[in-house]
Parts: structure tokens; sequence; C-alpha cells
């Protein structure tokens, strides 16, 4: 409860959350909002932005609504922010529990695997993965979840490691509980603080990825994305700014909005480091 | 001359503290050449009277009312550069913690060295040959190569004596020692006090000495006064006040630290519940690349516990006595040798098969803030135990409950978080947790070290009232000869990982043979009269939790 209060405390968090749960519910209407699909060339090519009150952002060289492709594209950087985030989560806290509470040559090993996966380049692999594989919103959550876990579970073994040596830990061995019970009632609850605020940094980061990818041309081709949305509007920077604008500050904001959330929870839990 | 002036201080606190005020109307003098000693236990103020001093509180405190005069001049009139002249110049301070007023990344010597440098010693050559001179008075050994050293390469008394160096740079008129030396361990502790006695009657300083321990006051104050809760309760020459206390709180303190038996204790002879044979335990450590360092901490320890029996294991840090602990509970691997639980052989069985023995052995630990999950109600932390051993939910909680009661904790407590409870209470807490799976041996690693003095002596009663009701045996290892006293039938004392002497608590106590029994017990004050305390007016001690 009173992290719940620490957090509403900062403006810049609060503005944050609130923002993201605008934009999701705005993606999830997007159907009902826009009544026709982003793909549709509806009105005249290269619109202007407030000048027809039917497609108030303008629309883009071929007449399809940018106000539409927005809202959409939010779907594609939430859906991959959100399942990345729970991928990596899922193997990093996995591979990390095991190498922190056991230790030994099972953490050898794991951290050696997790740091083959640390010097690969993210953006590179990810191409080459898309590349390879079908570009489909699976192949990219797959591909930057697969270059994020690392840190994620290196965290996770280091909280593990220092946590396995507190004396309440060391209790419930003595107790008996078992190496699962302690690790899901003793030392998780006390790890999750950090452990939510990587996440939000995964979770941005992974925006940016898809962004990337989509302006490359390698996301879902039947997803309507902000990276795609700049990258089919990139030649037209001189006259029409605002194709490639729009969709830009919408990743700014979104990306902006999920790092508050992050610093946010991390002064939340951390009220004495706040400084 | 009188040197130092304290009148009618009040340092008053935030609101929502436990109580209105840090400090409330503390006067005091302090002569040059002596040693006055304020005594309180944590919370009591002590600390504040100090940093007040150095014009240093922290940040929401401030001098609400009263004066500090220092030779006659009122601290609060002088400005920042003026006072900053006066720290470390003419007052000088010494920290509890040694490692945490040096900075590690800079050798000893450097460190002196700013400090002259600060007050303006110009000249390189001057500058080390004083580091060299107060590295050398301070005792320590081969002062020109030790003053190119780092604070980790020295032990914990060094690291004091070159904090102490540091202080003396100036030869200060009033030296502060704020708690100099609870962190160490009862032989450097005489050590240091020595050389800190010494230093002062050379000088012809003043110390300003804040302490919990008696011991250390015995050793060395001239006049003492006792802090509680920010008031002033009594204040008088030593003798006076160790051996006349007029104060009940003073009593009730003197009484606390006295090595007397808490009850009178008859040797059992019942059956073996708990052996230890030949239990070896090196530790590896890598220094360097290629060096290994190996530490033996545990070296063919015999040990036997029979059923209603307390046995003290005491030695001073470093020497075994947590890794005989931790090995005992089977939280370690022994290298070699055997650890029975009432006649099983344990050392070597898998963790899993252990489970289900474990309810037999249970421990109690050192730290009453780190030893429960901050996450868990105190329900939830007791009932992990009879859960984890196969009772049904409702068991677990009828026991919890009862058991919260009878290690005095109020029903409430059920609900609400470790947190909300003082460090004493926190401690009957992760009692409570290893009495609720029934075990017939207890092991208890320092259980009361990190307690006020009043506080260590309800556990301890606490204790033994357990032990009678529920028949239990008991392995108290603590660092501290007297509580062993106070609580064990039999003692043995551990130095390097061997056990040097073992025998009956009376007799060893009366005629120790090992040498460095006979040190450990050197560090034990003469026991002062018991005893006007009876657990009621104790009971009214704890009942307010000390906050922060």
């Amino acid at each position: 409860m009173r992290v719940l209060k620490r957090f509403v405390r900062q403006p810049s968090a609060l503005i944050g959350a609130l923002f993201l749960l605008l934009l999701a519910a705005l993606a999830l209407a997007a159907p009902w909002l826009t009544g026709s699909s982003p793909w549709v060339m509806s009105t005249q090519p290269m619109l202007a932005p407030f000048h027809d009150p039917a497609h108030w952002l303008g629309s883009d060289l071929l007449g399809r609504d940018l106000g539409s492709g927005l809202l959409y594209g939010a779907r594609v950087s939430l859906a991959v922010g959100v399942l990345t985030s729970l991928a990596t989560l899922l193997v990093g806290l996995l591979v990390g529990a095991l190498a922190g509470y056991f230790g030994g040559w099972l953490d050898g090993v794991l951290m050696r695997i997790a740091e083959f996966f640390q010097i690969i380049p993210q953006l590179v692999l990810a191409v080459i993965l898309v590349a390879v594989l079908e570009p489909s919103l699976g192949t990219i959550v797959l591909a930057i979840a697969l270059v994020a876990w690392p840190a994620v579970a290196r965290l996770v073994r280091s909280e593990f490691l220092t946590l396995r040596q507190r004396e309440f830990v060391q209790a419930a061995r003595v107790l008996g509980q078992s190496p699962w019970g302690i690790i899901s009632q003793q030392i998780l609850p006390n790890a999750l603080a950090p452990l939510l605020v990587v996440m939000t940094f995964v979770m941005a980061t992974a925006i940016l990825t898809e962004s990337a990818l989509a302006f490359l041309g390698l996301s879902d081709p039947e997803a309507m994305s902000w990276g795609y949305m700049i990258n089919a509007s990139r030649g037209l920077l001189r006259d029409a700014w605002w194709m490639s604008f729009l969709p830009g500050l919408a990743i700014v904001l979104c990306v902006l909005a999920v790092n508050r959330v992050g610093e946010g929870l991390r002064v939340a839990f951390e009220p004495g480091r706040s400084l | 001359m009188t040197l130092l002036r304290v009148e009618n201080l009040r340092i008053a606190l935030p609101a929502g503290a436990d109580r209105s005020h840090a400090l409330y109307d503390l006067s005091l003098q302090l002569r040059s050449g002596e040693c006055l000693c304020v005594v309180g236990e944590s919370g009591s103020g002590k600390s504040m009277l100090a940093k007040a001093l150095l014009r240093q509180l922290p940040t929401p405190l401030t001098v609400e009312s009263g004066r500090l005069l220092f030779r006659d001049e009122d601290l609060a009139n002088l400005s920042e550069t003026a006072m900053r002249q006066l720290r470390g110049r003419d007052i000088s301070m010494v920290f509890q913690e040694p490692m945490s007023a040096l900075n590690p990344l800079l050798r000893v010597g450097e460190q002196i060295d700013e400090t002259l440098r600060a007050h303006g010693v110009k000249s390189a050559q001057e500058r080390r040959r004083r580091v060299v001179d107060l590295l050398g008075y301070v005792g320590l050994p081969e002062p020109e190569r030790l003053r190119l050293a780092y604070p980790f390469e020295l032990s914990g008394g060094q690291r004091q004596r070159v904090v102490i160096a540091m202080a003396l740079a100036f030869d200060p008129s009033l030296l502060i020692a704020d708690e100099p030396t609870s962190a160490l361990d009862v032989t450097t502790q005489a050590q240091i006090i020595g050389l800190l006695r010494k230093i002062q009657q050379d000088k012809g300083m003043a110390l300003l000495f804040i302490t919990h321990d008696f011991t250390v006051v015995e050793a060395i104050a001239d006049r003492v006064l006792v802090l509680e809760k920010g008031q002033l309760v009594e204040q008088g020459s030593a003798h006076q006040v160790l051996r006349e206390p007029q104060a009940l709180y003073t009593q009730q303190l003197l009484a606390a630290v006295s090595a007397q038996p808490l009850a009178p204790r008859t040797l059992v002879d019942g059956p073996v519940v708990l052996k230890a044979k030949q239990l070896n335990k090196v530790f590896h450590s890598h220094s360097g690349w290629w060096r290994k360092r190996t530490t033996q901490a545990l070296a063919q320890v015999q040990l036997t516990l029979r059923e209603g029996e307390t046995l003290g294991i005491v030695g001073e840090s470093g020497s075994g006595k947590s890794t005989l602990g931790r090995c005992l509970v089977r939280l370690l691997r022994a290298d070699s040798g055997q650890v029975q639980w009432l006649g099983q052989d344990v050392t070597t069985l898998s963790d899993g098969r252990l489970r289900a023995l474990r309810s037999d052995v249970q421990m109690i630990f050192q730290d009453p803030f780190a030893s429960l999950n901050p996450r868990q109600t105190v329900g939830r932390i007791v009932m992990t135990g009879p859960l984890v051993q196969g009772h049904s939910k409702a068991e677990a909680e009828r026991r919890a409950r009862s058991l919260l009661v009878l290690v005095g904790l109020p029903a409430t407590a059920f609900e609400r978080y470790p947190h909300e409870f003082s460090g004493g209470q926190r401690q009957r807490i992760g009692i409570a947790r290893a009495l609720a799976v029934e075990p017939k041996i207890l092991i208890a690693d320092e259980c009361v070290s990190a307690l006020d003095a009043l506080i260590q002596v309800q556990i301890l009663e606490l204790l033994e009232d357990l032990q009678r009701r529920l028949k239990l045996s008991i392995v108290f290892i603590t660092h501290d000869l007297r509580v062993a006293a106070r609580l064990c039938d039999r003692i043995a004392v551990m130095q390097g990982g061997h056990v040097v002497e073992q025998g009956e608590t009376a007799a060893l106590l009366a005629h120790p043979h090992h040498a460095y029994t006979q040190t450990l017990l050197r560090g034990c004050p003469r026991t002062a009269s018991p005893s006007t305390v009876t657990p009621e007016n104790l009971e009214s001690k704890e009942a307010c939790p000390n906050h922060g």
C-alpha cells in the first residue's frame, strides 16, 4: 500500500502510467473508434492534419488514415512490449533462480549460456531471426526475448545469491521447507521489486526494437505498426513531415512513459535511495 | 578548568517518533584530563549528544534550546568555517565501525595525511613524519610499512587504531568516542580501551566516551552519566554509579550485565540427544591467482548435549563457533566426523532425507531484523514450520497462536508484519518459529548479542523458562562468557576451530585452565550486586517498541 502511495506521489510516473493505460484502452477500442482498417485507402493521399474532420490526423501517401494507423500501431507496440516482457520474465526467472539458488556447476553452465546470448548484438540477432523465420508477432517476440533474457537472469541470480544467505532463508531450510517452497515463498517475494523495474526497461527496449524491425520492413506484414508507418513515409520527410513525425512521436511518448513508470517503481520500492 | 559545558540541551524529534525529544534538558560538564562515560541503551539519545557537539545532527533534527559551550564559547555562534577548524583540530571523534570511518580506496597513511593537510600542515616531509609518529604512537607495528596498507588489509583492532591516530593528529583537547569498541572482540576491546586511557592521561585530553557497556565503563570512566530515553537519570563518579547506583534504571542495567545464573541449575544426566564426533571443516578461499588460503574452521570438535541441558559455546569471532552451530543443524556439511541427532547419524544425509528429521533440531538466529521474512505476516512466519512438516493449516494456526502467547507477544501479533516489532519482540517471534515444529534441540547462535542488556535478560529468561516447560536441550553459542554463564550448565570454549576447554559452568569460571579462557574472563565485569530487578518492572521496558 505504501509502495502505491509513493508511486502516485511522483507526477511523472503517474502521468506515464495514465498515458499507458489510456493508450492500451485506445488500442483495444481501435476497431470501434476508427470504423475502418488502417490499410484501407479511405481519403485523398497526403492530407495534412486538422483539415478534414473525418481524418483529423491526416493521411499518408496512399490515402490511408494516419489516426487509424497510430491506434492499430499501438496494438502491435503494446502487444510486443507486454509479450516480450512476459517471455523474458519467464526464462530469466527460471534460469536466474536455478543458477542463484543451487549454485555450483549448474550456475556455471547457465551463466555461460546467458553470456553467449548477451554478447550478440540485439538488433542483429533479431534481424537474422526474423529474416530466417516467418515474420510474425510470435517470431518478433521470440527474437527480442532471446537477447533480453540474460539481463533478467543475471539480476534474478544476484538477488537470489544475496537473499539465499539471509537468515530467514536459512531458517526456512532448518524448518525443512523444500527448495521450491523457499524459492517461491521466501526469496521471490523479496526479489520482486528490482525485477519489476527491470521488466519495464525490457518492455521499453522491446517496443523500440519492434519499431526498428518494422522500419526495416521485417515486421509482420499483416499488422500496421509505427515503425512501418515511418518507413512508408520516410521519402516524403520534406513534403509531408507529419507522416513520419506522428508515429515517431508515438514511439517516443510510449517508451518515455514506460521508462517513467519503471523509474517511479524503483523510487517507490526504495524510498531511502530516491534522492 | 571546565572544557566543555552543556546546559539544558534539548533536541526535538520529528512528530511521529516514539518520544518528543532525543535529548531533554541534558546538562553536563567535562574538564580537561577527565573521562566522562555516557551510558545508555540504543535509542537513549547518547549518540545525538556527540552529533550535536560536532554540529552534525542528521537533517530534520536541530538543537531546540540549551547551550553547548566549548572553552566558554557557544558552539552555536561559530561560523561554519570556524566550526570546521574546530572539528578534527580541537574536537575529534572516533566512531564505532572503523571500516566505515576509513576510505577503503586510500592507503591509511594518505588518510591521516589528508587530515593534516586539511588543517594546513604544508610541508610534505613534516606530514609524513607526523603520520609515522602517530601510527607508532597508537601501537601499530612497523608504522613505516603500515602507512602504505589499505584498510582491508588490517584487522578490526588495527583499523580502530588508525582511526584513533587520525583523531589524534592535532592533539585535540576533546576526544569524543562513540562506541569505539563495540565492533571488536573482547581481547581487542581491552587493548583499545587501554590505549585510549593511556593517550588520555599522556595528553591531558578530555574524553567523552559513549557506550552501552558497563565493562568498558568500569575500565575507563572517571565519571559516569546514565541516559534513559533522552533523560539524565544518574550522574556521578564511576565508583559511586557502579557500586552504589541510586536510580532504579541504573540498578536494572547493572543487574542485567551480571554473570549470576538466572536460576539455580542442577547437572542433568539424561540421555545424549546431540553428539558431535571429531568434526572437521575447512574453508578455502582464493587470494591472488594461484594461492589458496585455507581456514580450519573446525578441528576435531567433540561435543555431547544431554536432554534438558544447556551447553554454551563461547569464542570470539573467527573461532569457528558459528560454523559449529551450522554444522550441528546441518546448514553446512562437515568435511569429516559425525553429527548425531537423537542417536541417528545425519552427517551425510541428503537434504531431502533430512527434511523429515528437521523438526527435531531448530535454530534461533542472531539478527532479529534479518531473520524474519519482511514480506510475510508474523502468523505465516510461525506457521511455515508446521505446514512444511505436513500438519494441517488449522493445526499450524492453532500452534502459531498459542506459541505467540507463550513467548510473550500480544495476540494481535499474528496478523502484523515483522517491521512493526522491536528487536526483542522479533527475537521472540524467531523463538516461536523454531518452537512451532516442537523441536527437542534448540541451537541459538548469538541470539541475544544484537539486543540491549535489559532485553537480553528477558530473552534469556524466556529461554530458561521454555527449556524447563518443554524439556528442551539447548546449544547456546555466544561471544560473551557472561551471558553464557547466566544460562548454561556446561561451557565449551573455542579458539581457532578447537575446543580448548570444556566443563561445568561454575567450575570453569572459578578455575579456568586454558590461557584463552582466562583472557576471556578478564573481559567480564566484576558482578554488581543483584538484584532489585524483578520480571515485572523489566516487562514495562519492552512494552514500547523502539523505533529506529
